[in-house]
């Protein structure tokens, strides 16, 4: 079996294991280690949550052999940060300390692991493949944590008082874990092994992470605008509908999430965001919503209850939402880190974005807890980009390319269909245009029969034009007329010489343009209204 | 919970020593590890042991000890179980020993006796054990390494939406080795929205037991609520239908269904009217309640 063949879902877990081992073990292949921690990885696919975590517990368990690389980082800390598995925590702690060199930034990452997982301690098994441990002799995730926490040594010294207080809390630790405990406070107070000065800053920005804890740039993912949603009041609106005019703040969550720091610490966060726009008086400006993984299950009734036990706001600008069509469009545009059995989420990870009035991705937060500030702070700066592109715009550069179409096609119709009434089509059109400007060179000009091909080339063009914007804006009685008038100009010219009932088609053809073009114009304040 | 534990619960009181003075923990731990007393001692012992066990968690291993010890005499470990649950609940005393309970609890599930690897695979369960789960679904998957029956291990299965057990239940629904396997699985499906066209298929099977239609209504309820409301307006229209059905379908009109649509519906006023007047007793209730919230 080919490796690519053997990334699908299909695998077995004895394959999965055999394909872990075998990357592992090829130094060239050992980034591909990582690609299998991605949530929506085809491996993942129709396997449940449980087997999911034997998965990614076996992975991270071989990436601590073969060494934490920084684009793997990421995941182990996304673990710590957010994970409430034993087994997982447990390996992600375990691998943490085969990251090349222990760094101030992680330690916070490992204490809040410890915190999290102070009343979850059980017993894990690395020995094989999907062991469960019977026994408690083994490993658990405090004590991964712990020897974590001695391996950063003084790198840890950022959160030393945290592990102080943890210490001296009462509860919670084995008499073997306190002395685990009491070895990693003594590595962490140990001599001091940092080369370069405030590399013990535990808050420092960090060049580890490859960008993780600020926002990415992002362009639009695909056509997304047809996805329709149905609010938390049941009431239907589209992606273009909600989304285009105003920069949005999203949040992806369900309600069945059974871990504490995931789904339901985001919806409470994004209750926060509200409050804090509210209080910059930027409600009404900057958009908020939390869009469901589980749309077949989260019914408005459930969003709405699981929105208010969260106290977040929910009108027309702020909703819960489940796309009813288009979860597929869905994913492909936020990339959303996902899973399913069946139609139930196995995994995910943490995601938050802002997206500009265009519904375009300007930033977005994945996989470690987000800040609210940072987050109102980033759709506060993409308000102001809009506000400030809104206002050079007529100085700087055209209209955006979709607005100048629309101004530019009611108006080359227009022209061609003036084109067409106003083209001298005989003799006597000639001379009348003569008369008008002069009569100088009027012999010179003779009617000639080689302008045909040009009459029927504007008349057609004009018809492909009225056709356009008759199928654009859904009123084709413009093109119906523009159509009658051009049989006229042909039939009654060309092929029956009645030169004077010529007039008719041109009549025809003019009216009907400028019925389009008033259509089209009408059509698109109506859009802009609502 | 299983009869025993009902049992166990409901004479608790009775087996207390009566008076003022209380055992102390260590007077009662003594009693509990003492082989030489007699069972009912050590579990009355046991099942007066938690709020001591709580406070003072040098017992806690004691007790851990008699729950792995496949010599000790079941109702003894079954009591010193529940006495290590109810200490549990002490999240932060419990703690230092959690991971050494989980181990022990992993090691019951595979014991001999079926009622303390139910009540330990049940603990587990609630847990969202993962070891328990994987054992479970294989006992399913393969009656030969069933450590509970399949009903059993289905029930348990569906504590958690995660557990991936829906594949396994739809197997029982399709061939199911007995009726309360297939209800079992029934339920567990009730969470799986794709499982909406099957309880509409069930609901309106006039040959199904009535239990299996009253549960594959209250799965529409939770799984797709708008097509119960369907299917009750056309259930109460049915005059062939079964009294409980109507009654049931009667109340999911007067308690969820839109009202505005329900109002403007002639046919199914008409009908309820009819049905307060002449129909048995459960129905014209029902009937009664719904005109009371509708009629005019």
């Amino acid at each position: 079996m080919t490796q690519d063949a053997a990334m699908t879902g299909a695998r077995s877990e004895a394959q999965f294991v055999a394909l872990v081992e075998e990357l592992a073990a090829d130094p060239g292949q050992r980034e591909r280690l990582t690609d299998l921690l991605h949530e929506d990885h085809r491996l993942y696919d129709q396997r449940g949550a449980t087997t999911i975590v034997r998965m990614r517990g076996w992975v991270l368990l071989a990436l601590s052999r073969v060494g934490v690389s920084d684009d793997a980082l990421l995941f182990v800390l996304e673990e710590l940060d957010t994970g409430v598995d034993a087994y997982l925590v447990a390996a992600a702690a375990r691998a943490l300390r085969s990251y090349p060199s222990p760094d101030a930034a992680l330690a916070p990452f490992v204490m809040r692991a410890l915190t999290n997982m102070r009343y979850l301690d059980e017993p894990v098994s690395f020995e094989n493949y999907g062991e469960y441990a019977v026994s408690s002799a083994g490993t658990s995730p405090i004590r991964e944590l712990l020897a974590t926490l001695a391996w950063l040594g003084p790198h840890a010294r950022g959160v030393l008082r945290e592990v102080e207080a943890f210490r001296a809390l009462d509860g919670g630790l084995s008499r073997r874990l306190l002395i685990d405990l009491d070895r990693a406070v003594e590595a962490i107070r140990g001599p001091d092994r940092i080369d370069s000065p405030g590399d013990d800053d535990c808050c420092a920005p960090w060049g580890g992470l490859g960008g993780a804890f600020s926002w990415t740039l992002g362009a639009l993912r695909g056509p997304i605008e047809s996805v329709v949603f149905e609010d938390h009041a049941g009431d239907s609106i589209t992606f273009k509908e909600f989304f285009r005019g105003r920069p949005s703040v999203v949040v992806f969550f369900y309600t069945r999430c059974d871990n504490p720091l995931k789904c339901s610490l985001s919806i409470t966060k994004l209750a926060r965001i509200q409050r804090m726009l509210e209080d910059r008086g930027l409600a009404d400006q900057i958009q908020t919503a939390a869009i469901t993984y589980d749309p077949a299950f989260d019914l408005p009734k459930r969003l709405r209850g699981y929105g208010q036990d969260r106290g977040v706001r929910m009108d027309a600008r702020h909703r819960m939402l489940r796309a009813t069509e288009g979860m597929d469009a869905l994913r492909r545009h936020f990339k959303l880190g996902v899973n399913f059995i069946a139609s139930l989420v196995s995994r995910h990870r943490v995601e938050a974005y802002i997206i500009d009035s265009e519904g375009r991705i300007v930033a977005s937060f994945e996989r470690l807890q987000w800040d609210e500030r940072q987050v109102v702070g980033r759709a506060i700066e993409a308000l102001k980009e809009e506000s400030d592109r809104a206002a050079s715009a007529p100085l700087l550069k055209p209209a955006a390319p979709s607005s100048r179409r629309k101004t530019a096609a009611p108006m080359f119709a227009t022209l061609a269909a003036l084109g067409v009434a106003f083209f001298p089509k005989c003799p006597i059109c000639w001379a009348g245009y003569m008369s008008a400007f002069g009569v100088v060179g009027l012999e010179r000009i003779p009617y000639s029969p080689w302008l045909q091909p040009a009459l029927v080339a504007v008349i057609l063009i004009n018809l492909a034009s009225v056709w356009l914007r008759g199928r654009s804006t859904g009123l084709m009685s413009g093109f119906y007329i523009v159509s009658a008038g051009a049989l006229a100009i042909v039939v009654f010219k060309m092929g029956l010489g009645w030169e004077s009932a010529t007039i008719w088609g041109a009549v025809l053809t003019l009216a009907g343009s400028l019925l389009s073009a008033l259509s089209a114009k009408s059509s698109h304040f109506a859009a802009r209204d609502t | 919970m299983s009869k025993k534990q009902k049992s166990a619960k409901s004479s608790k009181p009775s087996r207390r020593p009566k008076g003022p003075a209380r055992r102390s923990a260590r007077g009662l731990m003594s009693i509990a590890t003492s082989p030489s007393k007699h069972v009912k001692e050590r579990v009355a012992a046991l099942e007066e042991a938690p709020l001591a066990v709580s406070y003072h968690d040098e017992n806690l291993p004691e007790v851990l000890r008699i729950l792995g010890d496949e010599n000790e005499p079941t109702k003894v470990r079954l009591a010193a179980l529940q006495a290590l649950q109810t200490a549990s609940f002490n999240a932060v005393a419990f703690a230092p020993v959690r991971g050494e309970y989980m181990a022990t609890l992993r090691k019951v599930a595979k014991d001999p006796d079926p009622e303390l690897r139910e009540n330990a695979l049940g603990v587990l369960a609630r847990r969202k054990d993962g070891f328990a789960q994987k054992k479970l679904l294989e006992g399913l998957q393969d009656p030969e390494k069933a450590l509970l029956p399949p009903e059993k291990a289905l029930q348990l299965l569906s504590y958690d939406p995660h557990a991936e057990a829906y594949q396994a239940a739809r197997e029982i629904v399709r061939r199911p080795p007995n009726d309360d396997s297939r209800r079992e699985a029934l339920r567990l499906l009730s969470a799986d929205a794709k499982a909406s066209p099957m309880f509409e298929k069930l609901l309106r099977d006039k040959s199904e037991p009535l239990e299996i239609r009253q549960l594959s209504a209250a799965a529409l309820h939770a799984i797709n609520p708008e097509k119960l409301q369907e299917h009750a307006r056309e259930i109460v229209l049915d005059p062939s239908e079964q009294d409980d059905i109507q009654a049931a379908s009667l109340a999911a009109l007067t308690n969820f269904g839109d009202g505005e649509a329900i109002a403007n519906d002639k046919a199914l006023m008409k009908r309820i009217d009819r049905l307060s007047s002449e129909a048995p007793t459960t129905v014209k209730q029902s009937a009664r309640q719904f005109l009371g919230k509708y009629g005019q």
